[in-house]
């Protein structure tokens, strides 16, 4: 295997994430790519809390680039939004597996300023990492769709029974 | 595209309901959510008007169990049908595995579907998909209402690629379970194809 499988590529974005999570110390962090699914994360307890958080992440960063598209420029800056007791930091980057936002929660145990300056390190690492290939696998397909009607039958008929 | 995490082995897929305005693309997530056990699905997520019409999206995140031992989860999201939201639709579009068309089955609604059936050609191109590439499904939504197209009628005005079709009632659940099963068969067995692809040729395979 000359070239690393997903899952290394996977575990490969956990490292930078906690290194992050730990130096600026934030609460929660999510890295997600453009359709809001879910690369790594980072202080979720509840998986659904997760993925609702990823998907409004990215609909919310999908219609900044499209209204800085309509205005004529290529892209807005990081966003930032600010309540009494928690904050929140949406960064966007280019990386070798496409556009990724690190969506970021945190208190005033840590700041804006500190956030930005551990965004830019952690950026700079994953920018490092191999690019993405989700096509390769170690799964056989034959397997998976001999499966995938029983598993279908299972969940729906429980659904529309029950 | 879906999303494939060996590491913690989760599969992840997007669908999107389609369709023009006050089709029933909300009713049909709605109805989901109500019958799908708590700790199988999140919360759903609707970004609407006052009237209640989508503004952004609805979003719901699903989970079908394990298949080959990876856990399956779907997010389901609509589309606002009203014109003049294109853009928005045009972004939540991005990244979908797959489409449920949701035509509203009455006499007077036939041009708006027909309109938002090529509107979604249109945008699935603009983001470099031929419509022919990803899992599309029809329903025939309102069935129950009086003045309505026969399935025949409607499948050769809507349906000429042939693909699955669904009559639903989704006010009253009818048909919304069997739309979202075709909508996952289809969107997981051409994942499977793709798993197929033997490691370290990331190249071959149609699409
Ligand atoms: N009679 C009937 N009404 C429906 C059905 N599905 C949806 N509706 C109604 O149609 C209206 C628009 O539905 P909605 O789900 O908001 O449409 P959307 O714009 O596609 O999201 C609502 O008043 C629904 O209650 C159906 O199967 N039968
Ligand atoms: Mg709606």
């Amino acid at each position: 295997m000359d070239r690393p499988s997903i899952s290394q590529i996977q575990d490969a974005f956990a490292e930078p994430l906690e290194a992050f999570v730990r130096e600026s110390n934030v609460r929660l962090a999510v890295l997600i790519n453009r359709a809001g699914q879910v690369l790594a994360q980072y202080g979720f307890d509840k998986v659904f809390d997760l993925v609702g958080v990823a998907s409004l992440a990215a609909g919310i960063n999908a219609s900044s680039r499209a209204l800085a598209n309509q205005l004529g420029e290529e892209r807005f800056e990081h966003l930032h939004h600010a309540g009494p007791a928690r904050q929140l930091f949406l960064g966007h980057f280019e990386s070798a597996a496409g556009q990724l936002m690190l969506v970021t929660v945190f208190d005033q145990r840590s700041s804006i300023g500190l956030v930005r300056l551990f965004f830019e390190r952690f950026v700079s690492q994953l920018r490092q990492l191999p690019s993405m290939d989700a096509s390769r696998s170690a799964v056989s397909g034959t397997d998976f769709e001999a499966e995938l009607e029983t598993s279908l039958d299972r969940f729906f008929q429980d659904l529309v029974s029950g | 595209m879906s999303l494939v995490n060996y590491a913690t082995r989760e599969i992840t897929c997007k669908i999107v309901y389609y369709g023009p305005g006050r089709s029933g693309k909300t009713t049909n997530l709605q109805y989901i959510h109500s019958r799908v056990p708590w700790d199988r699905k999140g919360e759903m997520v609707s970004l609407a008007t006052e009237a209640d019409r989508t503004l952004f999206f609805d979003f719901l995140p699903l989970e079908l169990g394990q298949i080959s031992g990876f856990t399956t989860r779907f997010q389901l999201y609509t589309v606002p049908g009203q014109v003049y939201y294109n853009a928005t639709r045009k972004l939540v579009l991005q990244g979908a595995d797959g489409v449920v068309f949701v035509a509203d089955s009455q006499k007077s609604q036939l041009d708006a579907d027909i309109e938002s059936f090529r509107n979604l050609h249109e945008n699935l191109l603009e983001h470099g998909i031929d419509i022919r590439q990803i899992p599309v499904i029809i329903q025939y939504n309102k069935r129950d209402l009086p003045n309505v197209f026969s399935i025949e009628q409607l499948e050769e005005e809507l349906n000429f690629r042939n693909v699955p079709s669904h009559p639903a009632s989704a006010l009253l659940g009818e048909g919304v379970f069997d739309t979202l099963r075709s909508a996952s068969e289809g969107v997981l067995k051409k994942l499977a194809r793709k798993l197929e692809i033997p490691i370290g040729d990331g190249a071959g395979g149609a699409g």
